[in-house]
């Protein structure tokens, strides 16, 4: 009991500041989605709220290049659910990079990918 | 992540250390300013030797600790914009620090308090050198609630400011009693030597405010600890709950100092105030370990649900 509770204050003092305490629940689309047809807009929802003035979230083709989106807003609901505008995306792998920061100052980072793939 | 500051690579702990230091810093001397007027106004009898200088002394203490307070707060800004936004050195925050301070919920808080922080030092100005003796009570209470109102706004500036709403009065309790407890400590301490006719009088006008506080303290605690804890597991194998744990030991180590003083020095006060001296100082060094805790815990992921 002892030597855990001396790890645990150990490990205190050398957390990372990227241990999350908030996080991405979940997205729309989801990570590994394959759509049939493309998203017009990415829906993130965080377990705490988010400062949009910070936020960063890139999104890329499967060649890595960078697409031009819209800035992350609030969702009018009042929940801790964001939106960015899509543009009209052709069929194939994206690639989303979240870089965010909670209201309680503390730096979020997650990514997923998605598929437009018609039928 | 490495922070390039002062010219030299350092990982990522030593900001977050320097974070919880200057955090608990801020903390300590806005505690020390609002006790002081609480024992300077409050506690100090009116007319035993060396009672006017000590109250001179803990008012100069005040007046130093408040741009100290505001000094720490915005040296508090850069430091944790680096880590909103999670770029490598000072340097590259200089860009985003008009964005927090007027773009952030951070930023809101730390407008507010540095507002609060200038007003309650010219409140305290004028408390002490107004010759309009009429208002002097009122510029007095006015000061304290402003700075109470500081003390209160502390959660805000980390895990309260993403609770549920339920979550946050036990907080900012908790802040507003250890600033109070703590926070007279110093000036506690400096009556003793200052003015030892005066030391029993004043600790036993503390007791009374002692007792609240320490009562406040363990509801308001228990009630974090569960919330934010959760479960025996994680308060013994995370960095989290062995905090808690930390704070909890250094929490009972001072209520027995407080408890010897209480109960055997200050009936012995006024014949010699030796002893008082020693275990105030040992108090004085117990709550600054624990601010520096409770500034480590800020920084700290919660295991429990946090009212989410």
């Amino acid at each position: 009991m002892l030597r855990k509770s001396l790890t645990a204050l150990a490990l205190t003092l050398v957390a990372p500041l990227a241990f999350a305490h908030a996080s991405l629940t979940s997205s729309q689309p989801a990570d590994g989605a394959e759509l049939a047809t493309a998203p017009t807009e990415l829906v993130f929802d965080f377990s705490e709220g988010v400062e949009t003035s910070l936020s960063q979230v890139t999104l890329e083709d499967d060649a890595g290049q960078p697409i031009e989106i819209g800035a992350l807003t609030a969702d009018a609901s009042g929940t801790h659910r964001y939106r960015i505008e899509l543009p009209e995306l052709a069929p194939g792998k994206y690639s989303v990079e979240v870089k965010v920061t909670s209201v309680d100052t503390h730096r979020i980072e997650d990514s997923l990918e998605f598929t437009v793939q018609p039928d | 992540m490495v922070l390039n500051l002062f010219g030299e690579r350092i990982s990522e702990t030593p900001l977050q250390l320097l974070l919880a230091a200057v955090r608990a810093s801020y903390l300590g001397s806005v505690s020390v300013a609002l006790a002081s007027l609480v024992v300077a106004w409050l506690l100090l009898p009116a007319s035993l030797d060396g009672v006017g200088a000590l109250r001179r002394r803990l008012l100069w203490l005040c007046h130093c600790c408040l741009p100290l307070s505001m000094l720490l707060a915005l040296g508090w800004w850069p430091l944790i914009g680096v880590q909103m936004t999670g770029v490598q050195t000072l340097g590259e925050v200089r860009p985003y620090l008009e964005v927090i301070l007027f773009q952030t919920f951070f930023g809101g808080e730390l407008r507010v308090r540095l507002a609060l922080l200038a007003l309650a030092w010219v409140l305290v100005a004028l408390a002490c050198w107004s010759r309009l003796n009429i208002v002097v009570k009122e510029l007095r209470g006015a000061a304290l609630v402003v700075l109470a109102l500081v003390a209160l706004l502390q959660p805000m500036m980390g895990h309260g400011a993403s609770i549920a709403p339920g979550y946050l009065w036990p907080m900012t309790v908790h802040v507003l009693a250890a600033a109070l407890w703590l926070g007279s400590l110093p000036g506690l301490l400096l009556g003793c030597i200052l003015a030892p006719s005066a030391a029993g009088v004043m600790l036993s006008r503390f007791s009374l405010l002692g007792i609240c506080c320490v009562v406040a303290l363990l509801i308001s605690g228990l009630f974090q600890s569960a919330a934010l804890v959760g479960s025996w597991e994680a308060l013994f194998n995370t960095s989290y709950g062995v905090l808690v744990l930390l704070k909890a030991i250094l929490f009972l180590g001072l209520l027995a100092l407080a408890a010897i003083n209480r109960f055997y020095w200050v009936a012995r006060a006024e014949h010699s105030s030796g002893g008082l001296r020693v275990t105030l100082a040992i108090e004085i060094l117990l709550g600054c370990a624990m601010l520096l805790a409770a500034a480590l815990l800020a920084g700290q992921p919660p295991p429990g649900h946090m009212g989410h």
